[in-house]
């Protein structure tokens, strides 16, 4: 299954509630896809294996994988956008 | 697991209270959660430090707010103190070095399990990105309603746990 996954400053709670809230919405859509909230140290360890990175904190590098605003699913400020995003990137 | 009706709590509520800045809040604030238990002695520096490298300024069109959470390991008990300010805080916004909100409303977040807390951020955000909640909240001057509105709001299914 393609794994989308979260990452937030410590993995304390946003990154948790986004990754729930986009598995809500892609179950919605009928997308199967695993979005699974990890912790920024080790972001390098699970980004190859991932379709798309949603990042809550600035990302400071670039990434293999499309990067998602993440804040977007916690303001809903241009979460269409985004979820399209992601939803390109796990087809 | 527990609702977030029991997260909120009445002797956590504070309202119109005057902060010099973002610091001086996050030192009152500690204080006062530590003197009831709810949080341990490096909460105050590890919240601050927190909230330099990972800011939790939101800007929930059309209010802003900030949603303060660190490390479980400094909470004894969970909960969620809701705040507002004399005057906004300056906070910085989430995800951005140079973006800056002006919070009208602080939720913080006292979490100890975060795989099984999810909920309680999730309810929050739910009560901020609900204009007539907001609307309610902003026009209430007393610690006594804003906690009978949240209840309600809860109560109602407004927002679920």
């Amino acid at each position: 299954m393609k794994r989308v996954i979260v990452a937030c400053g410590s993995g304390v709670a946003t990154s948790q509630t986004v990754a729930s809230k986009v598995q809500k919405l892609l179950n919605e859509k009928g997308v199967t896809a695993q979005v699974e909230a990890v912790d920024i140290k080790s972001l390098h360890q699970y980004i190859n294996g991932a379709s798309a990175y949603i990042a809550i904190t600035k990302p400071k590098e670039s990434y293999p994988v499309p990067v998602i605003d993440g804040i977007a699913f916690l303001t809903g400020m241009g979460m269409e956008e985004e979820l399209d995003k992601v939803i390109e990137a796990v087809k | 697991m527990k609702g977030f009706n029991e997260y909120v709590k009445e002797d956590l509520i504070f309202c119109d209270v005057c902060y010099e800045s973002k610091e001086d809040f996050f030192e009152q604030l500690s204080n006062v959660l530590r003197e009831k238990g709810y949080v341990k002695e490096g909460f105050a520096r590890s919240i601050k430090e927190r909230e330099r490298r990972y800011p939790t300024g939101l800007d929930a069109n059309p209010y802003q707010v900030a949603i303060p959470h660190t490390d479980p390991k400094h909470v004894v008990e969970p909960f969620i103190a809701v705040v507002k300010p004399r005057e906004a805080l300056v906070f910085q916004a989430m995800g951005s070095d140079d973006k800056v909100v002006e919070a009208e409303f602080l939720f913080v977040l006292g979490i100890t399990e975060p795989t099984k807390q999810v909920s309680l951020l999730q309810n929050v955000i739910q009560l901020f990105l609900d204009k007539e909640t907001m609307d309610a909240l902003l026009q209430l001057d007393q610690e006594s309603a804003i906690y009978q509105l949240l209840k309600d709001k809860i109560n109602r299914g407004g927002v679920c746990s």
